[in-house]
Order: structure tokens, then sequence, then C-alpha cells
């Protein structure tokens, strides 16, 4: 839940303002808008790697202001973040790249070396489990990347212009990736500059331009939300998602 | 050797390299110093333990006294010494070893010197038992006129403060060592963080703790110190050995030192690579620890 929330860096001017907006559990957002408008500083606010300047953020029901540094990562471990520069460890095979976030969250070898290659399987490239992240093509190592933020199945996914380095058909089959978790209850934010790929789906779009956000819902166009709509404008989201069997909001 | 599974490629840090070469180094100087300090305890104590066991009385020549009266002053005198509480022995030396222990200052012809030698009683004393001896040398005063006793006081105070000095300035040493040995594991460990600042970034992201990231510093500290400490005791154990080889040549100021080496020494000596080990790993856990808590994420 986002609450007048704006974003600057250093002393320089408000990249986002007056932000306000509420995720459903379980609900599937577009962040859509040009490069530049702000939609990955949007999602660092979500995935803690960013403070906001002004407002409130709520994160799975806590106040992210007053977290202490402890909580972060039990925080984090519920996040999936698919970065836009895929953030692969370059020493790390795709495998152990993958099975990262298992291994911090202490998952044991044995369950590691069953679940990890058969995602990595899944999103085709089983043949290249111990390829170093330099050895791939970006395509691979953005599906790497998915295949990381994905692996402990997150509460919340938020993936970066996740299909900008992949073919329109690898980019549709990681989509529909995205919405099996999203089916399974994980609340899914996918930052994506491409109307095309968002025209083909039917899902709510958090519009991102001149600082602010407004919510749009292809399947209601009269419900339109504006920049400095109360929070719940966004929420709750009924329709295919709400087979959530997650309690608390995003 | 010691390899660990880490996310972060630590191992090809041109920093972090030479570590082990610094910490062997660090070592090293540590293990002579600290045998230098437990040597130079060792000989204090010994010492000290000797020379508070005796004394020496000595009996100034009478002027015109012949050789059976001079006998009969100094067994008197050493009559009256033996009668002292806590005296358990005298040996009164001969002429020619009075001669030998005054050579340094007479000369090895201190006969045709003229000079008449006075006569010397080395006094053993009861461990743990001070004599009065203000009392004993009015006495001998009585029966031999001019006696002195030397209790070696002023010698025994300079030479242990000597010692002592030495061992202050070996002990520091040792703990400038150890002390700028941790300094130099945690400028690497932060220069590490800072290299690997992009990966520590993602490790955080996808939910680790601090510890978690200190602990793959931690395991590279201890990888590190201990190739560190092995190259380290191996320099220290080889010179030791060749200072035994010159002692054993004879070469005296290196002598007297192995001497008092003992083989109860090595066990405190062990404990400095050791130490130097957990140093690195307790300093890298905090200063990794530190320079996380200022990172923005």
């Amino acid at each position: 839940m986002f609450d007048g929330v704006a974003v600057r860096y250093g002393a320089g001017p408000e990249v986002l303002r007056g932000i306000s907006f509420t995720l459903a559990p379980g609900s599937f957002h577009f962040l859509v808008g040009p490069s530049g408008a702000g939609k990955s500083s949007l999602l660092k606010l979500i995935y803690l790697g960013l403070r906001p300047a002004a407002g409130r953020v709520e994160l799975f029901g806590r106040d992210v202001s007053v977290l202490r540094r402890s909580d972060y990562p039990g925080m984090r471990r519920r996040i999936g973040v698919v970065f836009q520069d895929f953030r692969l460890i370059e020493h790390l095979s795709a495998m152990d790249n993958v099975a990262l976030p298992l291994r911090i969250a202490g998952v044991r070898e044995s369950d590691i070396k069953r679940h990890v290659p058969e995602l990595l399987g899944w999103v085709g490239l089983k043949h290249h489990l111990d390829a170093l992240p330099a050895t791939l093509s970006g395509g691979q190592q953005q599906r790497v990347a998915i295949a990381r933020a994905v692996i402990s199945r997150p509460s919340l996914l938020l993936a970066d212009e996740p299909t900008g380095n992949v073919d329109d058909n690898i980019g549709v089959r990681l989509m529909y990736l995205f919405e099996e978790l999203n089916k399974m209850g994980t609340t899914v934010v996918i930052a994506t500059h491409n109307e095309g790929l968002v025209g083909r789906f039917s899902h709510r779009q958090l519009r991102i331009g001149n600082g602010t956000v407004r919510l749009t819902d292809p399947n209601a166009p009269n419900v339109i939300a504006s920049d400095a709509a109360p929070s719940d404008a966004a929420s709750p989201e009924p329709g295919p998602e709400s087979g959530d069997q997650r309690q608390e909001s995003a | 050797m010691l390899r660990f599974r880490t996310d972060l490629p630590l191992d090809r840090d041109s920093t972090a390299r030479f570590l082990p070469w610094i910490i062997g180094f660090m070592v090293y100087l540590a293990m002579i110093a600290a045998t230098v300090a437990l040597l130079v305890e060792h000989v204090t104590q010994r010492w000290q333990r000797d020379l508070s066991g005796q004394l020496t009385v000595e009996l100034p020549a009478v002027a015109g006294e012949d050789e059976a009266a001079r006998k009969q002053r100094v067994n008197e005198a050493v009559e009256e010494i033996i009668d002292t509480n806590g005296i358990i022995g005298t040996r009164l030396l001969d002429q020619a070893e009075v001669k030998r222990l005054l050579s340094p200052w007479l000369g090895a012809q201190a006969d045709q010197l003229g000079v008449t030698l006075p006569d010397l009683v080395a006094v053993s004393l009861q461990p743990g038992v001070r004599p009065n001896l203000s009392e004993l040398a009015e006495r001998l005063q009585a029966a031999s006129p001019g006696a002195a006793i030397d209790d070696h006081a002023d010698f025994n105070a300079g030479a242990m403060n000597f010692l002592k000095t030495v061992e202050v300035l070996a002990v520091s040493l040792l703990a400038l060592v150890l002390v700028a040995t941790a300094g130099v594991v945690a400028f690497v460990a932060r220069a590490g963080l800072s290299i690997h600042r992009r990966i520590v970034e993602v490790v955080h992201l996808v939910g680790a703790h601090d510890s978690y990231i200190a602990r793959q510093f931690q395991a590279q500290a201890f990888r590190y110190g201990f190739m560190g400490a092995f190259i380290g005791t191996l320099l220290a154990a080889a010179t030791l050995l060749s200072a035994g080889v010159f002692a054993a040549r004879g070469a005296a100021p290196i002598s007297a030192a192995v001497r008092a080496f003992e083989p109860w020494m090595i066990w405190p000596l062990a404990l400095i690579p050791l130490a130097a080990v957990l140093i690195a790993m307790v300093t890298v856990r905090l200063a990794v620890l530190q320079a996380l808590r200022r990172m923005a994420y």
C-alpha cells in the first residue's frame, strides 16, 4: 500500500510524487510508462531498495518506515525481483544463481538439486545448468534471472522489463509463467514499456508519467483512479486472481 | 585446500591475494617477539632466584697482619656468619679464585701490584628467610674490622630493570603486530566489500542477513589466516632452529638465550598462529558487519 509517496535521489527534484495505490493480494498489475518515467524507482520502493522521501509504504501489512534492518531479509524473501539488468552473479553458474535465494533461506541441498534443474528446464535452460552468465545470451540470462526470482515462490513478484531481451514467443511464454504463479497466489507487478505485450493481457495497469501514477482497468474502462485518488482506488482486485490463499496485502 | 562455496568471488581480489603472506610475516614477527619475551622472563626469574639466594661478605686485609692472625680473623668472621638465622652455608673463596674475580679490574697480574687482596666468603641463604644483615654487619665489624656485606641488590636491580625493559619491548611488539594484523585484515575486508558491492546488493535483495555475507568473508579470513599462520610458524621454527644451530657452535649471545629455552615454551608459542587466525576472523566479521550497516539497502 502506497500513500502519498514521493521519491527523490539526493538533493534532486522529486522523481515520483503523491503516489497512492494498493496492490491487493493475488493481483496482477502491469506498471506501464515510457523509459525514465520512474518504473524502476517505484519497484525499488516495493522491494525495499529505496526509502521514500515522503509518504507511507506498507508491505505485507507492515509500515516499512518502522522496520528494523534485521526485518528486511524476512520481508525480501517474500519478494521475487527480476531486475532489468538481470544482476546475475557472474562467477556462479545458472544453477547456483537460481539456487541463491534457497541457499540463503537455508533450504537443504537435496531439495535445491531437485527443484532448481526442474525450474531451469521449465524456462528452457535444462542444458545450461552449469553455464556461467557470460556464456549465455541476453534472453537466456533473463530467464535465469526470472527463475531466480520465482524459485522460492514469493508472495510478491516484481519484474522490471522481463521480456525486453527475448523474442515474442518466449516473452509470451514467460508471461504465462507469471500468470501461473499469480494463479497460485503470488501478487505480480510487471514493469514494461511494451504496450503491445500489455494489450495482449487483460490485467490492471498502473500508468506512470510526469512523476505520478494512475490506475486503469481494461475490464472496466470507466473506472479510472487518478494519481491523487485514495489509496484503495486500486483495491480490492476481483477476477481470476481472487483465488489467493495469502491474507496479507502487499 | 580449505575451499568453501561462496557467493562472493573473494578469491579474485588482488588486494586479498597478499593477505596470507602479510599474515605469515606478522605471525613470524609475533612468534619471535613472544620467544624473546618468554626467554627474558624465564632468565629473569632464574637469575632473581639465584641471586636472591646468595650474598658475599668481603673481609679486607688488615695492615701488618701475619698469616696466622689473618686465618683466625677470617675463621671468627665465618663463624659469626654461620651463627646467623637464615644462613645455611658459607664457602671461603681461595686467593686464586679471588684473583680471577678481580682480574677484570686489576688485570691478570694482580699479585704483582703489591695490593693485598681481601678474603671473600660466598654465603648461601635459606629460601624465603631474610637474615638480619645489619645485625650481622655489626658482629662482623667486631670480628673483622671493615667487613662489608654485598647482597647484590644494586646489580640485581639494574640487571632486572634492563631485562624487564627488554621483555616489555618484546611484549609491546607482539601486541603491535597483532593489532597491525587486525588492521590489515579489516582493510582488505572493507576493500572486498567495496569491490563486490553490486553482488552484495543482490545477495541482500534476495533476502540475506548481514551475518550471511559476513560469514563468507569470515570463511575467506579463516582460509587466508590459516595459510598465513602456517607460513609464519614455518619461518619462525626455521629461525629458532637456526639459532639453536648457531648456539651449538658457540655463538655466545645466542647460546645463553637458547640454553634458556625449555620445551614448555612451545605451547604458548603455538597459541600465536591460532590467535592470528581467530583475530583475522573476528576482525573481518566486525569490519564487514559495520560496513554493511552503513549501506543503504
